[in-house]
């Protein structure tokens, strides 16, 4: 059934990462990525992959779930462990044909493969154990301050969260089109890969009209309750912070400062 | 409960065009001179064809639309008046056609929420409003589901709860029941009932299912955009030939009679509902046992 898609990949849970505060999460894995890009010590990141495995172990995640973020981005993984490999400038260690592999290169390869392997799991991990919604929330809590240089955050929460809302209608609705052009004797099973998205061409003009009325539709909804923008908005639902987010961040800085010290000793 | 004579909707010498697209093209008149009162408690349907401008009427009552010529008054304020919208639509929800594309929530209970979220009502109250409005239309039990894993009929009942969290004197339905089937009608029509004759909360419908305009207190019927007929249900259905002229049908019920006088019996016209009939049939059966 195409209701049952989970959104956002959400992983349905009750451990403590799931119950910590969105804006908590989001923050740990910014400054997690901002950590495995400054520093450059193998023991390091080798110290933050151990940490984000223990935090999938704690979030209750089956870690092969976990992972699944990294197979799309495997191949820039093995292209640039191939280019560092055997395209670094260094001592040479040993040569296959014509090309050299330097000890640099294959220490800098490990490296890239271990920032990029960090950094796919712990943002995962936030989109595993948050559902949509408290995402929207925390981003528009987070961006809050900009809001004094002008800049829209809550037109942008509100139109992430009316997208959310809207995928499955639009899903259906899609599946409502094919089904109806493939009455109609549309084809789009034959054919190579163009003639296949030429073939969507009809699928997508009544998709985008419908989806424009049904955004008038929503817009005079939304004008007739009320809506007039963020100012003066209350919230039903108020993140707040509680005990489980000053454990979480605690044990969160704690990772942090370890992970440091290695590139302040070496 | 009734509050009569006072009045919710005042509408003098409407008068409303769609500006036209394109330099050579006309202005498209939707409404020509409609004078209509509503009053506080009533329960009104308006009835007419596609196009005759019944929806732009109802967008004219909340402030969607001003009018060109003429004044609508909302419960004492004037919908020109810029100041006075969000008053207007404080007071006049409005459910409309599409279940899907009025819902904003991801969550039933957050969509219900958002109407009160908008008017700045502090947390803990609309946590309240939002669980005594879910309540009001028998929805509790689907507070945390989201809105596309219900029925149409569910999905505008969580609108009506949108629409009574902001505590409103008078709800528009346009057209809100004509995607819905016999079941699901049933369920919106049974909440709007005991939303007008418990909580005395003023029901403007607009429908094409004439066995809906009998439950009304009122019907008006709209056509070229004016209102050419007013009064009791089983005032404006007993003309029967009238309304038909008018390309509306009149209940089941009450055309199978129409077409017994025709035949030469002589029931009375206006009856609406199977009750009805078997009222006047129960009488008119004990009429014939004492004439024997």
């Amino acid at each position: 059934m195409i209701g049952d898609i989970t959104l956002g990949q959400y992983y349905p849970g009750n451990s403590v990462v799931h119950k910590a505060d969105p804006r908590v999460k989001i923050i740990m894995s910014l400054l997690l990525m901002v950590i495995v890009f400054l520093t450059d010590n193998l023991l390091s990141l080798s110290l933050a992959l151990v940490f984000s495995i223990l935090a999938v172990y704690a979030s209750k995640v089956p870690l092969s779930y976990a992972f699944k973020g990294l197979k799309p981005v495997m191949i820039i993984i093995l292209f640039t462990v191939v280019l560092n490999v055997f395209f670094s400038d260094g001592t040479p260690w040993f040569t296959i044909w014509k090309l050299t592999v330097t000890y640099e290169g294959v220490m800098r390869a490990i490296r890239t493969a271990l920032r990029i392997t960090v950094l796919i799991t712990g943002s995962s991990l936030v989109t595993l154990t948050t559902t949509p919604l408290l995402l929207t929330d925390g981003i528009e809590k987070l961006l809050n301050p900009l809001k004094k240089i002008k800049v829209p955050v809550h037109e942008i929460a509100m139109m992430m969260s009316i997208a959310l809302r809207f995928i499955p209608v639009l899903m259906e609705e899609t599946q409502k089109i094919i089904k109806a052009q493939t009455a109609r004797g549309a084809d789009f099973d034959t054919g190579n890969i163009f003639q296949k998205a030429k073939s969507f061409i009809p699928v997508l003009v009544p998709l985008f009209i419908s989806a424009f009325r049904r955004a008038d539709d929503l817009a005079t909804a939304m004008e007739s309750r009320c809506y007039r923008g963020g100012e003066n908005r209350t919230r039903m639902k108020q993140l707040r912070m509680t005990k489980i987010d000053l454990v979480v961040s605690g044990v969160f800085v704690l990772g942090l400062i370890l992970m440091m010290i290695p590139d302040f000793l070496f | 409960m009734n509050n009569n004579n006072i009045t919710m909707i005042q509408a003098k010498d409407v008068y409303f065009y769609y500006k036209a697209l394109t330099e050579d093209s006309e202005n498209v008149e939707a409404i020509n001179g409609v004078n209509l009162q509503v009053k506080k408690g009533e329960f009104l349907v308006l009835l007419g064809r596609n196009g005759s401008g019944k929806s732009t009427l109802c967008r004219l009552f909340n402030a969607l639309l001003k009018p060109k010529m003429g004044t609508v008054v909302v419960n004492g304020f004037d919908t020109l008046n810029e100041d006075n919208t969000w008053l207007i639509r404080k007071d006049v929800g409005m459910v409309f056609q599409n279940p899907d594309n009025q819902i904003v929530g991801n969550v039933v209970e957050e969509d219900v929420a958002f109407g009160p979220e908008n008017l700045g009502v502090p947390p803990a109250e609309i946590r309240k409003r939002v669980d005594q409005s879910l309540k009001t239309v028998g929805m509790s039990e689907y507070a945390e589901l989201a809105p596309h894993r219900l029925s149409g009929g569910q999905k505008q009942k969580v609108a009506i709860a949108g629409i009574l969290a902001m505590e409103p004197e008078c709800i528009i339905l346009d057209e809100a029941t004509s995607m819905l089937d016999p079941w699901g009608r049933k369920e919106v029509l049974d909440v709007l009932l005991e939303l007008n004759k418990k909580e005395g909360i003023t029901v403007i419908h607009v429908t094409h299912h004439m066995e809906e305009a009998c439950l009304a207190d009122r019907v008006a019927v709209v056509d070229d955009g004016r209102i050419i007929k007013e009064g009791s249900p089983a005032e404006i259905f007993s003309d029967v030939e009238g309304i038909k002229g008018m390309g509306l049908d009149v209940p089941q019920v009450t055309e199978v009679f129409y077409k017994l006088n025709q035949k030469g019996y002589r029931f009375p016209t206006d009856i609406l509902t199977v009750e009805d009939a078997l009222k006047v049939i129960k009488e008119q059966l004990a009429v014939k046992r004492i004439g024997n």
